[in-house]
């Protein structure tokens, strides 16, 4: 017998209604921001990173039709960089804390390629720095004090060290925390490949405010190497802010901007006191030099190293002689705050060789000085040669690779830039609307490129014979980031628009008609992504 | 006028009430022509609608224009009408967009009626047609304003339902008033949407405008269940 249930049919009655006429609610993702991190490029392609989404989008440029991927990264990304001598871009992220509905998650790096495959590092602590070392093979993640935690509790001593070209196994991140004197690290520098105890390996420098860590990346199971720059009971923040590294003597030398002295680093080859203790201990020096010195360079044969520092405050240079632990001051007429070292002519000598370009940017000084390295201990000021610009320079951009100096100055009647000919000792005005810090160099140095904020014009510069150029564009451009495709040149500009906006104009023939804009990118996919939850 | 109307359809519907004999109820309604206005609604179920908007069942509105083709046996008639239907979706995308998609569904249905009474038939209908989805993206920021995305898309769509329609007596001559409520679903292929930049107003200034590539945002399916009210008028 079939018994009807009335009960049962109204309840299904009233689902049907609700089916009907309810509506379901809107996917969440579509409310979410589509602000993005500043964009980097990944060897042929343009990496956008979007923090609410939890989302890369690559920008493929190697065909002429761009083809637009999107890649997963870590919740909570903070910070994307383009990994140091490869094709990809690292994100950082800090992960989840974990919310109603939502599970935390740990703090990850991700790798990504042009091709848009991804590798990703758990991290666990929500790191928001990283610095990389010179071939990208190393990363170290680690708290930037300047930057929010996002955290209740945090360790700022904490340091991940990434191993970039393995993947993510026991061992690799190493996650640890570095000896505290009660300051956290501000900055982390890496060694090119030194010798240590016949062993090449590349050496981690964290600068703190008055002492440095050591790792050895190497062998990161190892414990790190604390050294305390000043006395103990000295309360000064000394804040070491560059290293010089001798790989031939197994040597660094550190530079305090609020010190006088050179702080010498000899790294002394020890028998380890157990498997994780290191192979080698630093014997420190210190080394007078001038009045704040604020830039230094190592020059001279391996067994007869020496620096020549530059010393604003005394407006000086000297020539230390680390060998024999000798100082030589070289008054300057000029002030100076950089030091260049190029291999070069002189007006007086066509044979190339080293010398030195004194010069100081941030609007203290107008003349540059040039310096004979040769017999400079002897010869002093006699080397020296200074040279009038007559203009204040704010910034400049060195090209010792093709014997030039760019320098900016503020804007006048005879031009705000002018090229310095390092060989002939001359300087030609160039006129530009626009300052030199928003200039960017191609991968080969081939061109200078530079946009004004408000403009829709992109200037460039051919290094190659100092010929300027300019291009109209539809938009007005935010910033410049040239590509390198093989042996092609591309630049990409980028306009302000939140769905993605970029112009890619041919880096080897700039014209109108080489130029072709991309629109919506980051809208790719829009349709479908709720398909993916 | 309003007041005219309203005593008309008062009367129509007393009409409707009036109960006379077997024949009567059945008899045919001789007014083969019908002129709709219609208003509804369809219950989408694809996720990417919510990109343009808080609900994905807008107000539907629409015009048919029907005639009936031939009766078959007794009671039954078998109609063919064009349809036209639209629906608007507008909203705000990620904090930074204003999205907006309408979609205009054009189709021609094929209808057999059956009389239950003379004034109340019972229908099925089945059409095809074409859907054409329109979509535009406008920034909010003020240096990107007036530069916004835009693109369209036709497709094919395939429509089946079943309702009811009452009929009135007829006034002012042959005209007769008639009402439906119809539920069914509309299957619709899915679209691929593409933007690009609006054209500009200036000839000149968009034959200017450098090559742009075209973005793909995904696929769109606008199937889903459907209710209908329509209004309209046979004679």
């Amino acid at each position: 017998m079939n018994v009807r249930n009335p009960s049962f049919n109204r309840h299904r009655a009233v689902a049907l209604a609700v089916a009907l006429t309810a509506c379901a609610d809107r996917d969440p993702r579509f409310a979410l921001s589509m602000a993005t991190l500043p964009p980097v490029a990944a060897g042929s392609a343009l990496v956008y990173v979007q923090p609410a989404l939890s989302r890369a989008t690559v920008v493929d440029l190697t065909q002429p039709t761009p083809a637009v991927r999107q890649v997963a990264v870590g919740d909570d990304p903070v910070l994307v960089r383009a990994r140091v001598t490869h094709d990809e871009a690292l994100v950082l992220s800090r992960g989840q804390r974990g919310s109603l509905g939502v599970a935390p998650a740990p703090a990850s790096l991700t790798a990504i390629t042009a091709a848009g495959t991804a590798r990703r590092w758990t991290l666990g602590s929500p790191f928001n720095a990283l610095a990389q070392n010179g071939d990208g093979h190393y990363a170290i993640a680690y708290f930037d004090r300047n930057a929010s935690a996002g955290r209740l509790l945090f360790n700022p001593n904490e340091i991940a060290v990434i191993d970039l070209d393995r993947t993510a196994v026991a061992g690799n991140p190493v996650i640890r925390t570095v000896r505290s004197f009660g300051g956290v690290p501000n900055s982390v520098v890496f060694s090119p490949t030194m010798t240590v105890g016949g062993q090449p390996r590349t050496l981690a420098v964290v600068l703190s405010d008055a002492y440095v860590t050591l790792i050895d990346l190497t062998h990161p199971e190892r414990s790190e190497v604390t050294v305390r720059l000043t006395l103990p009971e000295d309360t000064r923040a000394i804040a070491p802010a560059q290293v010089v590294f001798d790989t031939d003597n197994a040597t660094m030398y550190l530079r305090a901007d609020q010190s006088n002295d050179l702080y010498v680093l000899r790294l002394v080859t020890v028998t380890p006191e157990s498997a994780t203790g290191n192979d080698f201990r630093p014997a420190l020096n210190q080394l007078a030099a001038g009045m704040r010195p604020a830039d230094l360079a190592l020059f001279g044969e391996p067994n007869a190293r020496k620096l020549l520092v530059v010393s604003p405050g005394s407006r000086d240079a000297r020539v230390i002689d680390t060998v024999a632990n000798t100082t030589t001051v070289v008054p300057l007429d000029a002030v100076s705050n950089r030091v260049l070292l190029f291999t070069g002519p002189s007006p007086r000598s066509a044979t190339p060789a080293l010398r030195a370009l004194l010069y100081a940017t941030a609007g203290v000084a107008s003349a540059v000085s040039f310096v004979e390295l040769t017999d400079i201990e002897s010869r002093r000021s006699q080397n020296v040669e200074t040279l009038q610009l007559g203009r204040i320079i704010n910034q400049a951009l060195p090209l010792p690779e093709r014997g030039v100096v760019m320098f900016g100055h503020p804007t006048s009647s005879i031009g705000s830039l002018s090229l310095l000919d390092l060989g002939r000792r001359t300087a030609a005005p160039i006129f530009s609307e626009v300052a030199l810090e928003n200039a960017r160099f191609d991968d080969d140095r081939q061109a200078i490129w530079v946009a004004p904020q408000t403009g829709e014009r992109l200037g460039f510069i051919e290094l190659t014979n100092f010929r300027p150029g300019e291009v109209r564009l539809d938009a007005p451009i935010t910033d410049v980031i040239p590509v390198s495709i093989g042996t092609t040149r591309r630049v990409v500009a980028l306009h302000e628009s939140p769905d993605g906006w970029i112009t890619v104009v041919d880096g080897t023939d700039v014209t109108r008609q080489n130029a072709q804009s991309l629109r919506g990118f980051l809208l790719n996919g829009l349709l479908n992504e709720g398909e993916s939850q | 006028m309003n007041a005219r109307r309203m005593a008309m359809l008062g009367v129509a519907l007393g009409a409707m009430a009036w109960s006379g004999g077997a024949e009567a109820q059945t008899r045919r309604v001789d007014a083969p022509w019908r002129i709709s206005f219609e208003v509804g609604g369809r219950w989408h179920q694809d996720r990417g609608l919510d990109a343009f908007g808080t609900t994905r069942s807008p107000p539907v509105t629409g015009l048919s224009f029907g005639r009936d083709l031939a009766t078959i046996g007794e009671r039954a008639t078998l109609a063919l009408d064009v349809q036209w239907n639209a629906e608007n979706f507008s909203g705000r995308l990620r904090d930074s967009l204003q999205s907006r998609l309408t979609a205009h569904s054009l189709s021609a249905g094929a209808t057999l009626r059956v009389r239950t009474r003379w004034w109340l038939e019972p229908y099925a209908r089945v059409a095809a047609g074409a859907l054409y989805s329109d979509l535009l993206l406008t920034p909010e920021s003020a240096t990107t304003q007036g530069s916004s995305l835009t693109g369209d898309e036709w497709t094919f769509l395939a429509t089946g339902g079943i309702g009811a329609q009452v009929t009135t007596a007829p006034f002012l001559g042959r005209l007769r008033l008639a009402v439906a409520i119809e539920g069914g679903y509309q299957l619709a292929l899915s679209q691929g949407m593409r933007v690009h930049p609006k054209a500009l107003a200036n000839d000149a200034a968009q034959a200017d405008r450098l090559p742009t590539t075209d973005t793909s945002l995904g696929t769109l399916n606008q199937s889903g269940g459907y209710l209908r009210v329509l209004l309209g008028l046979r004679f």
